[in-house]
C-alpha cells in the first residue's frame, strides 16, 4: 500500500465520526460526575474539573458534528438515518455545553449560588442525556434496531 | 495571553457552608427549566415535522417491541436443496477440484440408499472452461448419475449459502437489495434472485470469484455503498461460497 492509498483511505474512506463521538459522550459523563461530586463534597477542585471538562465537551461536539456531516456525505451519500434529528440534538448539545462553559467562566459562583445551582446541575445532566441519546442513534445506524 | 483568560478565579472555600436554595429560588429554577424544556421540545417537534425526520420518542417507541435479528446460525435452510450435506463421505472422497457450472438440475431423491442424495445430484455441464471439468476422481461412486456430474467442491462452513452468505445479505445488503427496496433490480434475499443477478446481468460466476461482480464489489469496498463495510471474514465467506460453485446449500 503506497502513501497515496493511505491518504485516500484517511480522507475519503475511513469513518471519523465513530471515533470522535466518544469524546463528547465521555466528557459530558465525566462532567456530570464531577459536578455531582463537587456539590456533594463541596469541593472547589472538582468544580474546576467539571468546568474544564464541559468546555472540552463543547469543543469536541463541534468536531463530532463536522465529522458526522462528512461521514454522512462520504459513506451514506447524505442519506444516513436520523441525520436531521441528530443534527438538531447535536446543535442543542453544543449550545448547552457552550452556554454552561461561558456562564461558569463569567460567573464562577454559579454552582454555589442558591439561585443558579439547580439550573447548573440540570445543564450537566441534560448534556449527558443528549450525548447518550445521540450515541444511541449512532448505534442504531451502525448495528440496526 | 493574560492570566485572567484561563484562570478560573480566586480560590474559594465552600467547606464551611453552602446555602441551599430556598423554596422560591428552587421554584423559579424549576419553572425556568420547565420552560426551557417546553421550548426545546416544541422546536424539536417543529424541526421533525419540517424535515420529515422521526422524533426520538417515536423511534424509542418503535425500538421496544422489535426483536433482535436472528443469529446467522439460526437461519433455516432454504427450500429443497440439491446438494448433499457437507459431511457426505461420498462427495468428500470423490471430488477434489471445484466444478464451475452456472446451472443446477435437481432430480428427485429416491432415498433408497444412504448414498442416494449424493447420487441423485446432477449438474448441467454448461461451462466450457477448464475449471468446469472435474479433474480428479479418487473413488468412483457406484451410482451412475453421481459419476457423471457431481457437485463442486467439499462444502465448508464458509461456503454455505443459507448458513454463512444469506445472513450477511439479510443483515447488510437487504436494506437496499431486498424487501421493499430493490436497487438495480438486484434482490439478495433468496438464492434464485442472487443467481438471477441484477439489471446489469449476473453477479455470480460460480467457481470464479475473481470474475464475479458480487465478489469484486464487496472486496473493493464499493458495496455496501451505505453504512459500514463488510468485515474481512464476511467477504471471505462470500468468496469461498462463489469459489465452491455457489451452491444452494
Amino acid at each position: 500500500m503506497d502513501i497515496s492509498q493511505i491518504i485516500n483511505a484517511v480522507i475519503n474512506i475511513h469513518p471519523w465520526h465513530t471515533m470522535v463521538v466518544h469524546f463528547p459522550i465521555g466528557l459530558t459523563a465525566a462532567g456530570f460526575l464531577f459536578i455531582l461530586l463537587a456539590r456533594w463534597r463541596r469541593n472547589e477542585s472538582l468544580e474546576h474539573a467539571a468546568f474544564y471538562v464541559i468546555t472540552l465537551a463543547a469543543i469536541s461536539t463541534i468536531v463530532a458534528a463536522v465529522t458526522g456531516i462528512r461521514d454522512n456525505q462520504v459513506r451514506f451519500e447524505g442519506t444516513a438515518p436520523f441525520a436531521t434529528v441528530k443534527i438538531f440534538l447535536g446543535m442543542t448539545l453544543f449550545l448547552l455545553t457552550t452556554v454552561m462553559a461561558v456562564t461558569r467562566w463569567r460567573r464562577r459562583e454559579v454552582l454555589w449560588s442558591p439561585a443558579t445551582t439547580v439550573l447548573y446541575l440540570a445543564g450537566f445532566a441534560a448534556s449527558f442525556l443528549l450525548a447518550i441519546t445521540l450515541g444511541f442513534f449512532g448505534g442504531v445506524i451502525l448495528y440496526g434496531i | 495571553m493574560k492570566r485572567s483568560w484561563w484562570k478560573t478565579g480566586p480560590s474559594m472555600k465552600h467547606t464551611q457552608s453552602v446555602l441551599r436554595p430556598s423554596g422560591g429560588q428552587l421554584l423559579r429554577q424549576l419553572a425556568l427549566l420547565g420552560l426551557i424544556l417546553l421550548i426545546w421540545g416544541g422546536l424539536l417537534m417543529l424541526f421533525s415535522s419540517a424535515t420529515g425526520a422521526p422524533s426520538p420518542a417515536s423511534v424509542a417507541a418503535v425500538d421496544a417491541p422489535t426483536p433482535t435479528p436472528p443469529a446467522p446460525t439460526s437461519v433455516p435452510p432454504t427450500a429443497p436443496t440439491n446438494t448433499p450435506p457437507a459431511t457426505s463421505p461420498a462427495i468428500a472422497s470423490t471430488l477434489t477440484t471445484p466444478v464451475a457450472t452456472s446451472t443446477q438440475v435437481a432430480t428427485p431423491m429416491t432415498a433408497s440408499s444412504p448414498t442416494a442424495p449424493a447420487a441423485t445430484v446432477t449438474r448441467a455441464a454448461t461451462s466450457t472452461s477448464a475449471a468446469a471439468t472435474p479433474t480428479t476422481q479418487a473413488v468412483p461412486i457406484e451410482t451412475p448419475a453421481a459419476t457423471a456430474t457431481a457437485p463442486a467442491a467439499e462444502p465448508t462452513a464458509g461456503s454455505s449459502f443459507s448458513g454463512a452468505v444469506l445472513p450477511i445479505f439479510k443483515q447488510v445488503c437487504g436494506k437496499c437489495h431486498g424487501g421493499e427496496k430493490v436497487e438495480e433490480g438486484l434482490n439478495l434475499l433468496s438464492y434464485a434472485d442472487v443467481m438471477r443477478g441484477s439489471d446489469n446481468g449476473p453477479i455470480v460466476v460460480p467457481g470464479d470469484a475473481a470474475n464475479s461482480l458480487l465478489a469484486q464489489q464487496v472486496e473493493s469496498g464499493e458495496m455496501p455503498k451505505r453504512g459500514p463495510k463488510l468485515l474481512p471474514k464476511q467477504i471471505q465467506a462470500i468468496v469461498e461460497w462463489i469459489n465452491a460453485g455457489a451452491p444452494n446449500n
